[in-house]
């Protein structure tokens, strides 16, 4: 008899296979004992994961926690209904990066003012202050460079492995971790690992090639 | 998975392992091949969703018979999955054997597919015989991979090395015991950098980007002169190298190779890889080099990498008639390069000796050639 | 010195404002912290995510359509503002999968020292650590927040089929961890 994957029958345990495969996985579940026990393993870990986060961190004063929480919040609404004018859209951006630098000192002088209206020690103001920043530059916008995408590599060589990809789809070649594992590449298409295999003393060369396209 | 073992006459279609598809490997050897395929053994597979996708793993242990009349001295399987990687392929590449005629040797593969979830079915792959370098230097095999050459490198490499190890072993095994213990601490400091090769000298990252000259390490009895080279460089990525060459021998060369060196902002030397070029070069004419591909170090030991200066150097010649130049041990020893190249694969295999049994088996094995 | 002067309505309806605000905040708080600590791992990110997060829907609350979704509403900022968290600072790509080979670390302490200190929670947090920051996200959201697949694939910004092997290969190592503990406690036991 032929047995789902570990990873269908993980997802058949949260009711995350889809229709077709559900069937057909679920199916066999009732037919056979072994599937059924790990299905209920996996079943059980949701449950363990509810159970665990349904409490809080050990040794954690949560009342003390709650009462800072809920304290800092107030002030940094307070603090960004002060400051609320310089707010612009998501979609226009800060003519001059001066203006913007602006702006987070008007934010950062507004938390100070008004934390010290409310006498709170000075790491939480910080703390205010760099979540108010960060709500800021999200409602301006990043200016980070977004970085290139993995589908422009088609060769890979690590310690690990060497990878040639394709679209959504690799070849690797594995080999085993070892002293003396040496990585090669050929600018015309190539990359490889030298390794001296452990059980046979052999010396052996793993490529991955990729063709022009 | 229970490990089967598997009599085999080739070629012969052997279904893999796998719940709702998996590997099914095809073993394609000419009637006339050098080489048996007595056995295939399989190992531990897995598979594991990833994305739309999912990865399967074949570990296959193979054993083949040396069926001709010549030595062995090493072999390349060619490996692919056409339905997986249609422009891609793998190699696996024996060298530094010694395999007697009618005696048998193992070669392992651990290939990893990754295809998409939605494609049923199982995933065919092909291995087949690239080449084989037999005692005598001659080749057998469809060479589609430049084996040939390849192979027949090594093989001088491991003859360069044997012959030198061999004269140590003539001032006493402490002197030869002492030259691996070199050999060894050159490799645990010699530095591995993972890498990337990305195509069409594309940029992947927003570093500025600066030209840079190489410098050149010059060998003496090199047949080829470096004579200029730049390429562009930006933070971890080396791309698009062009180099000029000079043939200063009195024959024609058909192929060279020139070794990149990098050197980053810590002063770390590594071989980031080599430039090939397939060439007619006359005595004395010049050449140029270009490769239009990109070279990317991740980072290392969580601290990235920034390349600050380069070294070419000549790694290999083959000349129209076949013979071919690589540096010799004096080139090698106590020079810069022996501190940044791996050693051979002969080297290697060698030191391992030594490693694993002690110098009376690493002398036993030298006296045997 | 002038007088502001207010009329009665107005203050009313600024306390009974207020008042509103304060109970989202003290109904919530547990919850929201809960959720962003199993995230990011450890209590003081948490506590300054948890108010950015709170921060980021009081500010906001007048986008927000329908009352008897507010706590949905409320998780899914907090959820985006760890995962926002662990994008910045852990460098973490959610759309790229682990393998499922990586091998799984043993109990930081012997099941004799566990007995000594809540046994079942400690060995239960760091099975939750095991996890990859995407797994252990992906897992969070679909299995304790109860969110569909596709709507956790939105929170994480990746495709559905993404999610769901992260989701997988979470229940997967975490069993397999489970399995671990206890084999390794029965073997130590007199």
């Amino acid at each position: 008899m032929r047995h789902p994957s570990d990873v269908q029958l993980a997802l058949l345990a949260g009711g995350d296979l889809r229709s077709w495969d559900g069937w057909r996985v679920g199916r066999h579940v009732t037919q056979c004992a072994r599937c059924e026990t790990e299905v209920r393993s996996l079943r059980d870990v949701s449950g363990r994961v509810r159970e665990l986060t349904s409490e809080l961190p050990q040794d954690l004063n949560w009342n003390r926690l709650a009462q800072e929480m809920a304290g800092n919040i107030r002030v940094g609404l307070a603090a960004g209904e002060a400051i609320a004018g310089f707010d612009r859209p998501l979609r226009s951006r800060p003519a001059r990066l001066g203006l913007n630098a602006a702006m987070v000192l008007g934010c950062a002088t507004a938390v100070f003012l008004v934390a010290f209206s409310v006498s709170l020690p000075k790491p939480q103001v910080e703390h205010l202050i760099g979540a108010l920043n960060r709500i800021r530059t999200e409602r301006i916008g990043r200016l980070a460079p977004h970085s290139a995408a993995a589908e422009d590599v088609v060769l890979e060589a690590t310690s690990s492995s060497i990878e040639v990809k394709e679209n959504d789809r690799a070849m690797s070649l594995m080999h085993p971790r070892s002293d003396g594992a040496t990585v090669s590449v050929n600018l015309q298409g190539s990359a490889g690992v030298r390794f001296v295999d452990a059980d046979t003393g052999q010396v052996t060369t793993n490529k991955v090639y990729y063709g022009e396209p | 998975m229970a490990s089967r073992k598997l009599l085999l006459l080739a070629p012969v279609w052997l279904a893999g392992w796998g719940a709702f598809g998996g590997v099914v490997t095809q073993f394609n050897l000419a009637k006339d091949s050098p080489v048996k395929l007595l056995s295939a053994e399989y190992g531990e597979s897995n598979e594991t969703a990833r994305g739309g996708a999912l990865l399967l793993d074949l570990h296959a242990a193979l054993s083949f018979e040396n069926s001709s009349h010549r030595r062995i001295r090493g072999i390349t399987l060619l490996v692919t999955a056409q339905d997986v990687t249609p422009g891609g392929k793998g190699s696996v590449t024996i060298t530094s054997l010694d395999v007697a005629p009618d005696q048998t040797f193992p070669v392992r593969i651990d290939l990893r597919l990754l295809r998409p979830l939605q494609a049923s079915g199982n995933v065919p792959v092909q291995i087949s015989l690239d080449g084989i370098l037999f005692d005598d230097l001659s080749f057998y095999g469809p060479d589609k991979l430049s084996s040939r050459r390849t192979l027949t490198l090594s093989e001088w490499e491991a003859r360069r090395d044997r012959k030198y190890f061999k004269s140590l072993l003539a001032e006493g095994p402490e002197r030869l015991r002492r030259e691996i213990l070199a050999s060894m601490t050159h490799q645990a400091d010699r530095p591995n950098v993972d890498v990337q090769v990305v195509r069409g000298g594309r940029a992947t990252n927003f570093e500025p980007e600066q030209q840079m000259q190489f410098a050149f390490l010059r060998l003496p009895d090199a047949p080829v002169d470096p004579v200029g080279g730049m390429a562009r460089i930006a933070g971890n990525e080396a791309r698009a190298p062009r180099l000029e060459v000079k043939n200063r021998s009195d024959r024609s060369i058909r192929y060279l190779e020139i070794g990149w060196i990098l050197r980053d902002h810590n002063g770390r030397e590594f071989l980031a890889g080599s430039v090939p070029a397939q060439l007619t070069l006359a005595p004395g004419q010049n050449s140029q080099i270009l490769e239009n591909t990109t070279l990317k170090f991740p980072q290392h030991g969580g601290q990235p990498l920034a390349i600050e200066a380069m070294t070419g150097f000549v790694s290999s010649v083959e000349f129209a008639d076949g013979s071919v130049w690589i540096p010799s041990r004096a080139d090698l020893n106590g020079s810069e390069l022996q501190r940044v190249i791996a050693p051979s694969d002969e080297e290697q295999r060698l030191v391992q000796i030594y490693r694993k049994k002690g110098i009376e088996a690493l002398v036993a094995e030298l006296n045997r050639f | 010195m002038s007088e502001r002067r207010v009329s009665p309505e107005i203050d009313a309806l600024q306390l009974a404002a207020q008042e509103l605000q304060s109970r989202f905040i003290s109904d919530n708080l547990q919850r929201i912290f809960r959720l962003i600590y199993r995230i990011v791992g450890n209590v003081a990110d948490a506590q300054d995510l948890t108010q950015e997060a709170f921060i980021k829907a009081l500010q906001r609350q007048d986008q927000l359509k329908d009352l008897d979704k507010a706590t949905h509403w409320l998780s899914r900022i907090a959820s985006n503002t760890a995962i926002d968290f662990l994008r910045r600072t852990s460098k973490v790509n959610f759309c790229e999968i682990d393998s499922l080979m990586e091998p799984l670390s043993e109990p930081g302490e012997s099941p004799e020292q566990a007995v000594l200190r809540s046994e079942h929670r400690a060995y239960l947090e760091e099975g939750l650590m095991v996890l990859t920051d995407r797994e252990r996200t992906a897992l969070l959201l679909r299995d304790v927040e109860g969110l569909a697949a596709d709507e956790v694939a939105e929170h994480m910004n990746c495709s559905k089929a993404t999610v769901r092997s992260h989701i997988a290969n979470a229940r997967i190592k975490f069993k397999r961890y489970l399995e671990r503990s206890r084999r390794s406690g029965g073997r130590k036991k007199p």
